[in-house]
């Protein structure tokens, strides 16, 4: 797994959210506490592993479910073409 | 549960924790057309000097920290400004989603390419009148109407589509119905702006000649449908976002809570701008009697247009609006207006 944030999109972090505007169709994204944790670890730079464990300690959720919060939110992510 | 779209939620966040959020960045007060309403002519930004990129992009880093994220780059013409790539390059760079106002008359097919590089979020072009003659004569330069459309060809060319603004006054009122089918003709967005804003109070009898009749503001109100498609919303409040979660830099650096509300703050480039965000609190109380006012709900003021200008415009306004919708009032000033006992 390889990501990057797509260049295009501007992106603010306020009150503990990211919120992310896509001005090619002019659409406002909310992120969740844990989508803001794997966006800002994406952002710099961090590895997906790193990403994992970093959850598993932030939000105290076992590997498994780290996984597979990584793998849909990542995937949610390309389609809105946020990550490339 | 109140759920709230990520609009509303961004909205209500950046208000509650005061994070300035949208901020109007004026690049120049240098333009080559000169608008009969321009609120720069004779202004006080005219008089020092602009800020140069270095100073911009330090703005733009002190934005991005206070938390900026709606950033719109005005004039003057922004295109005027030749380091305008680097600016924009530096705020793709720090996550703003950039709105640009401009008259597009500079806007060639070299600038039209080169802007769609920068994925902006909108670009604002201001049409006067579907009448050349008619836009030129409130441009005061002959021949500005087809550089304008021009303009607009190369933005669409380049797979920008600008939206159109119109700010009403009473030499182009008649003009609009023409004008929205102009727009959308070429399937553009129409904005119009009823109530031209002097800014400065030296401006303000200069502006408010060209300004339409609280009459017509109002018939333009109704028309949008605002009142029978559900989409009114009484104003709850008299406070606005100016020096909440929006604030506006002149050229020279200069910070205001809004660019409609001039009241100079502070300047970026000496004492910089998150320490003059800090202790910005807009002064109400040249509407004082607002606060009580009866028919608020009704009201469009803008306190900053009201700082230039007083309440006046706006009592006339809401109080016509009032009437029209038969909410009984029994008093119209700028002393504030008082809601009658409905009896019937
Ligand atoms: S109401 Fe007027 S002063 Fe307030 S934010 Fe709007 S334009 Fe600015
Ligand atoms: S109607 Fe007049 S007094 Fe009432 S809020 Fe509006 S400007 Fe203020």
């Amino acid at each position: 797994m390889s990501f990057s944030i797509n260049p295009d999109m501007a992106a603010r972090l306020i009150d503990g959210c990211y919120y992310i505007v896509d001005p090619g169709n002019r659409m406002l994204h909310m992120l969740n506490d844990t989508g803001t944790y794997i966006y800002s670890e994406l952002k710099k730079g961090s590895e997906p592993e790193t990403i994992i464990r970093g959850l598993c300690g932030e939000f105290e959720v076992s590997r498994g479910e780290a996984e597979r919060d990584m793998e849909e939110f990542t995937e949610d992510l390309r389609e809105k073409g946020i990550l490339l | 549960m109140t759920s709230y779209s990520p609009v509303a939620r961004l909205g209500r966040c950046s208000f509650e924790n005061r994070v300035p959020l949208t901020v109007h960045l004026e690049l120049t007060s240098r333009c080559h057309l000169n608008c009969i309403h321009c609120f720069h002519r004779g202004a006080p930004s005219r008089e020092s000097g602009e800020m140069n990129a270095e100073q911009v992009k330090e703005l733009l880093e002190s934005l991005e920290t206070a938390g900026t994220l709606f950033l719109i780059l005005t004039g003057g013409e922004p295109l005027l400004r030749s380091d305008l790539w680097e600016i924009l390059e530096e705020a793709k760079l720090r996550g703003f989603a950039v709105m640009l106002f401009t008259s597009g008359t500079g806007i060639n097919r070299e600038k039209g390419a080169r802007l769609a590089e920068f994925s902006l979020f909108s670009v604002h072009i201001s049409v006067y009148s579907s009448d050349p003659e008619r836009h030129d004569l409130i441009t005061g330069v002959p021949g500005s109407f087809e550089k304008t459309s021009l303009g607009i060809d190369n933005l669409l060319l380049n797979g920008i589509s600008p939206v159109i603004k119109t700010p009403l006054m009473d030499e182009n009122y008649n003009d609009l119905d023409k004008l929205r089918r102009w727009a959308r003709k070429r399937n553009l967005t129409h904005k119009i702006d009823p109530v031209i804003s002097p800014c400065y109070r030296k401006n303000k009898d200069r502006i408010i000649s060209r300004r339409i009749s609280r009459e017509k503001v109002c018939e333009t109100v109704f028309e949008s449908g605002i009142f029978d498609t559900g989409d009114f919303r009484p104003r709850e409040k008299l406070e606005c976002g100016a020096g909440v979660n929006m604030a506006a830099v002149d050229s020279c650096g200069n910070v205001f809570p809004c660019l409609s509300w001039r009241v100079p703050c502070g300047r970026a480039a000496e004492e910089g701008f998150e320490r003059i965000w800090e202790v910005m609190k807009p002064d109400y109380s040249h509407l004082e009697n607002c606060f009580s006012c009866g028919v608020l709900s009704y009201c469009g003021i803008c306190p900053g247009i009201a700082s230039a200008e007083g309440p006046d415009f706006f009592c006339g306004a809401a109080s016509d609006t009032a009437d029209r919708l038969r909410v009984p009032v029994n008093t119209v000033s700028s002393q504030g207006i008082e809601i009658k006992e409905d009896l019937g």
